[in-house]
């Protein structure tokens, strides 16, 4: 039936509109986004994906959201003890997507359930989704509120008027990225930078004066920086600090929290360019003279 | 009754709640029985006093790490 077609069914039905049955044999997967604030940013097609699902596997930061999820749905399956200290995390990603994968196998309806965006720094999610579609499973994924939707808001910062770069901090120490001063630098995961074990879950002040010297590079080291963590609890207040370059190293960072360094550089004017795009202007304005 | 959970909920998806004062939101929770605990955290806008009522957990922050599974996959192992 034509989509046209089922809307004028639905109209003729009047609302509310009954949702066409599903296949119960076929198992499915949706990947959902919590968003990062309990109440306020769960959408109301994602709440929807939980409350049908089967089974809800759940990848969450805050334990009291954990329990609000546990309210949507009789059958929701913790991701947290997978995580072990010692263990790499790369192990503990791989068994999430065994997990959910199990259970659409068996023909279940599944909902991965992670907290902001669902998307962003997350490798199982875009993983089971690669895999479920591979083995003939309908899968799909639905935005969040992440952090960096927050960071936005809080900051008052608008990627759009300089540019904006994003690096797990990492990044910046074990590959040769070239950053731009004349835009924002946003580096996630500076609490566990320069971690190679993937097996720890915090490093020490020393590592993070690594992250400073590769930075100063481009920033001068009594530069203004900002840490930043969003809301998860409606009573909490964003926590934003901001001190200089130099003080990464001796300030607590903790994993949640997310570091930006403002523009040290003004953009300079590409003039050459400039002078292309003017020489077309005159072109064009001749050709629709002539 | 609302209990905690609930409230916070309420508390979320209300615009007048949201960004109510910390004396408005502390009078509105008061009026509806909320927990001592919810109490203390609204007040102080700190959330571990919540471990009262809801136990402390240690809550990991899912998907901390990409890069190895970025450019090349096993460059640490």
């Amino acid at each position: 039936m034509l989509l046209s077609q089922n809307f004028a069914y639905y109209h003729k039905m009047n609302t509310p509109l009954v949702a066409p049955p599903k296949d119960t044999r076929q198992g499915s997967l949706a990947v959902v986004g919590m968003g990062m604030t309990l109440g306020s940013h769960l959408t109301p097609l994602s709440r929807s994906h939980i409350e049908q699902a089967d089974v809800i596997f759940a990848g969450l930061s805050d334990n009291i959201v954990e329990q609000w999820l546990q309210r949507m749905n009789a059958d929701v399956r913790s991701l947290q003890p997978y995580y072990k200290e010692g263990k790499s995390r790369r192990k503990t990603y791989e068994e999430w997507v065994d997990l959910m994968m199990t259970e659409v196998r068996a023909g279940k309806r599944v909902c991965g359930v992670f907290y902001g965006h669902p998307g962003i720094f997350a490798w199982s999610p875009h993983k089971v989704i690669e895999v479920a579609r591979a083995e003939g499973f309908q899968a799909h994924m639905e935005p969040g509120i992440s952090a960096e939707d927050c960071l936005y808001a809080d900051l008052g910062i608008d990627p759009g008027t300089v540019g904006c770069q994003h690096f797990e901090a990492g990044q910046i120490l074990f590959y040769e990225r070239r950053i731009d001063p004349s835009g924002y630098l946003v580096l996630w995961q500076v609490g566990l930078v320069g971690d190679r074990s993937l097996a720890r879950f915090t490093t020490s002040g020393a590592y993070r004066q690594v992250l400073v010297d590769v930075l100063s590079k481009d920033y001068p080291l009594d530069h203004e920086i900002i840490l930043y963590r969003a809301v998860t609890l409606p009573i909490q207040k964003p926590r934003i600090r901001r001190i200089a370059l130099r003080d990464l190293p001796f300030v607590d960072v903790p994993t949640e929290e997310t570091v930006i360094l403002p523009p040290a550089a003004t953009l300079k004017p590409n003039h050459e360019i400039r002078e292309r795009l003017a020489a077309l202007d005159k072109l064009e304005k001749e050709a629709s003279v002539a | 009754m609302l209990d905690t959970i609930d409230m916070l909920e309420a508390i979320g998806s209300d615009a007048s709640l949201r960004y109510a004062s910390t004396v408005e939101l502390t009078t509105v929770l008061e009026q509806a029985k909320a927990s001592d605990a919810l109490t203390a955290a609204a007040i102080t806008g700190d959330a571990s006093h919540l471990a009262q009522e809801f136990g402390s957990r240690r809550m990991y922050d899912p998907q901390a790490t990409q890069s190895f599974f970025s450019a090349d996959q096993t460059p640490f192992s």
